[in-house]
């Protein structure tokens, strides 16, 4: 792992800087201190031999003072006074030379003589024997380093082992403190690694079971959609009989019927034909609401499309006097949408206006082309439109809106009538027979194209407006269906 | 001109029964199948002018039934119309896949039935091209 190869590169560097540190301690407490010592003892030392040198020389000086010419040879007396010196067991030697630096005497310690440890003797300065400001000889005297060497040793010994201890520590402690918490850092590590590894678990046992559920849901919704494509072939197979019987025996095909029967047998029909339709407006809104409806985009001739959607209701509205207008000026002759679907959302808006019209009112089909730019619509010369939906981005769109002078919503329902089995009121339901299922179906159409619809009205009594609004380019370009040729 | 022989196969007894009612004023001579098997043992038997094929026939389907029809030399020309549900939109490609000349959503249009039929007809003596045709099926809607 890097982590760990970095941590212990940390302890090696350390290493490698601590070492010239400890051996430099243990350089200087070893050697450096004895070393000292040796120089500072061995310095008094010979200052305490030329001292000694200097209280020789002086005696010697009163001697001579006493008798300036016979002194050199009164040995007895120098000799006295050089001996008055030898119990000072220092002491290897005393030497006496003339001004000649000829040797008047040599004394040498009688016990020290035969030591061979004599090599370390320390000679201090020599002194001057001075008489009548001459220079009449010179003494000096040297003493032994023995026990100063010895003791220089002892203390190089001493120092080397608290030297080296001291090196030792000093390399070892700060060592293993890094690495103590080198082991912490890595237990750390190794038990993050262990968490992160059991929350990578959960989380997967976590998305496991989304995904479990969201399957299970799919299932379910599957199951929901099949039973309910099944169950309506069901209902929809009986009915369809009673549906085709009953028209056969309506046109009389089954012989003659009298007045009566002819009005209740449409009654049976109208019935029928209301039932079938619920069912089918259950099953296809059920289908949008479980994702089962996919638009089937393709070109879409718009001029044609609007056209058309007339035809469809155009026996109604003339049976009734409703007048048909269309305002379709400058709009695109192509867009991009699921014809079936456009024709089933502008055949239930018709419818219902057609249906909420009273006789010899008006229903006009009008359409436009937008523009959405700068979080604005604005209609082709420009006027800013007023349209109650903001898309994610710029582009071309197309408005759509079925006008009729019928008879009109309440404010409070302009929102409710797209809600599925809402209809304005009760009442409205009863006179005009109906699902209640259809604006909200066009509604999720409307949607499924990534457009809005929206109702207006002048209130009740006057007139309706419902209007959507379509991208020019809706979807991604799908194979188009082969006709029957 | 001798009477048109139009075959129905066609499992529900009830639909079988309207479609036998409605073609019995056009003045046909009328062959009923319930089952794809027999059915196909009468177009051979009888080569009739025209097959009115329900696609969702219980055991052996409507499609393969037509395969098995449009395979016969004998039978190769004549038209097959598919009966579909509105339900099963998707059921006219594959229709059309497996040999079916046109097709006629339920619930049957009882006012122009006939009319439909006698396209199939007309297209098939005089151009011999096929036809897209059904009952006009308008997308039902209330408020």
């Amino acid at each position: 792992m890097t982590h760990e190869r970095e941590q212990k590169s940390l302890s090696n560097r350390l290493a490698e800087r601590l070492f010239p540190v400890t051996l430099a301690i243990a350089f200087i407490i070893t050697l450096v201190l004895p070393a000292v010592y040796y120089y500072l003892e061995s310095t008094r030392a010979e200052n305490e031999a030329s001292t000694q040198a200097k209280m020789l020389a002086e005696n010697i000086r009163k001697l001579a003072a006493e008798s300036p010419f016979l002194w050199k040879y009164q040995a007895t007396k120098y000799s006295q006074i050089i001996d008055d010196f030898i119990p000072h067991k220092e002491i290897l030697n005393v030497s006496f030379v003339d001004e000649k630096a000829t040797a008047i005497t040599h004394y040498e310690h009688a016990v020290q003589k035969n030591n061979p440890w004599n090599g370390f003797s320390i000679r201090g300065r020599p002194a001057p024997i001075m008489f009548n400001n001459r220079k009449i000889g010179e003494i000096s005297v040297t003493v032994s380093g023995i026990s100063i060497f010895l003791s220089s040793i002892f203390a190089f010994l001493i120092c080397g082992i608290i030297g080296m201890s001291l090196a030792l520590i000093s390399y070892r402690v700060p060592l293993r403190v890094v690495s103590k918490l080198e082991r912490q850092i890595l237990v750390y590590q190794h038990t993050l690694e262990e968490k992160v590894e059991q929350r990578t678990i959960a989380l997967q046992e976590t998305s496991q079971e989304a995904l479990l559920l969201a399957k299970q849901a799919q299932a379910a919704s599957r199951a929901k959609s099949d039973f309910l494509a099944n169950m309506s072939h069901e209902l929809r197979t009986p009915l369809n009989h009673i549906i085709g019987f009953t028209e056969l025996v309506a046109d009389q095909q089954a012989g003659k019927l009298n007045e009566m029967q002819a009005e209740y047998l449409g009654d049976v029909l109208a019935s029928s034909r209301h039932l079938l339709s619920l069912i089918n407006d259950i099953l296809d809104l059920s289908k949008v609401e479980a994702g089962k409806v996919e638009l089937e985009v393709g070109e879409v001739y718009l001029p044609a499309l609007l056209q058309n959607s007339f035809t469809m209701i155009k026996e109604k509205s003339m049976k009734r006097g409703i007048r048909l207008q269309m305002e379709i000026d400058g709009i695109p002759e192509q867009i991009r949408g699921d014809e079936r679907k456009l024709k089933q959302i502008l055949y239930n808006l018709l419818s219902n206006a057609v249906k909420f019209t009273p006789d010899g009112g008006g229903v006009t089909l009008a359409a436009c082309r937008l523009f959405f730019q700068d979080a604005q619509w604005r209609s082709e010369d420009g006027r800013v439109e007023p349209i109650p939906f903001v898309p994610s981005a710029a582009g071309e769109w197309v408005k759509i809106s079925v006008r009729d002078t019928g008879i009109g919503l309440k404010a409070e329902d302009l929102e409710r009538v797209f809600a599925p089995f809402e209809q304005a009121d009760n009442s409205v339901s009863r006179k005009y027979q109906g699902t209640g299922l259809g604006l909200s179906l066009t509604k999720r159409l409307v949607e499924l194209h990534g457009g809005k619809i929206w109702a207006e009205s002048g209130g009740e009594g006057n007139w309706s407006n419902f209007s959507f609004v379509l991208a020019m380019n809706t979807g991604t370009p799908c194979q188009s269906k082969e006709d029957w040729s | 001109m001798r009477k048109k022989t139009i075959l129905v196969i066609e499992d529900n007894e009830l639909n079988r029964k309207l479609v036998k009612a409605l073609l019995q004023r056009g003045a046909y001579n009328i062959l009923e199948a319930a089952d794809a098997e027999r059915g196909i043992d009468l177009a051979q038997e009888h080569k009739p002018d025209l097959i009115l094929m329900d696609i969702q026939l219980s055991g052996m389907d409507g499609l393969s039934a037509t395969r098995i029809i449009k395979e016969d030399l004998a039978l190769k020309e004549t038209p097959v119309v598919a009966l579909t549900s509105y339900a099963m939109e998707g059921d006219v490609e594959k229709a059309k896949k497996a040999g079916c000349t046109g097709y006629i959503s339920k619930p049957i249009n009882t006012r122009n039935f006939l009319d439909s039929i006698n396209i199939y007809f007309q297209e098939d003596q005089e151009t011999k091209s096929v036809v897209r045709t059904g009952a006009v099926q308008e997308p039902d809607s209330d408020c």
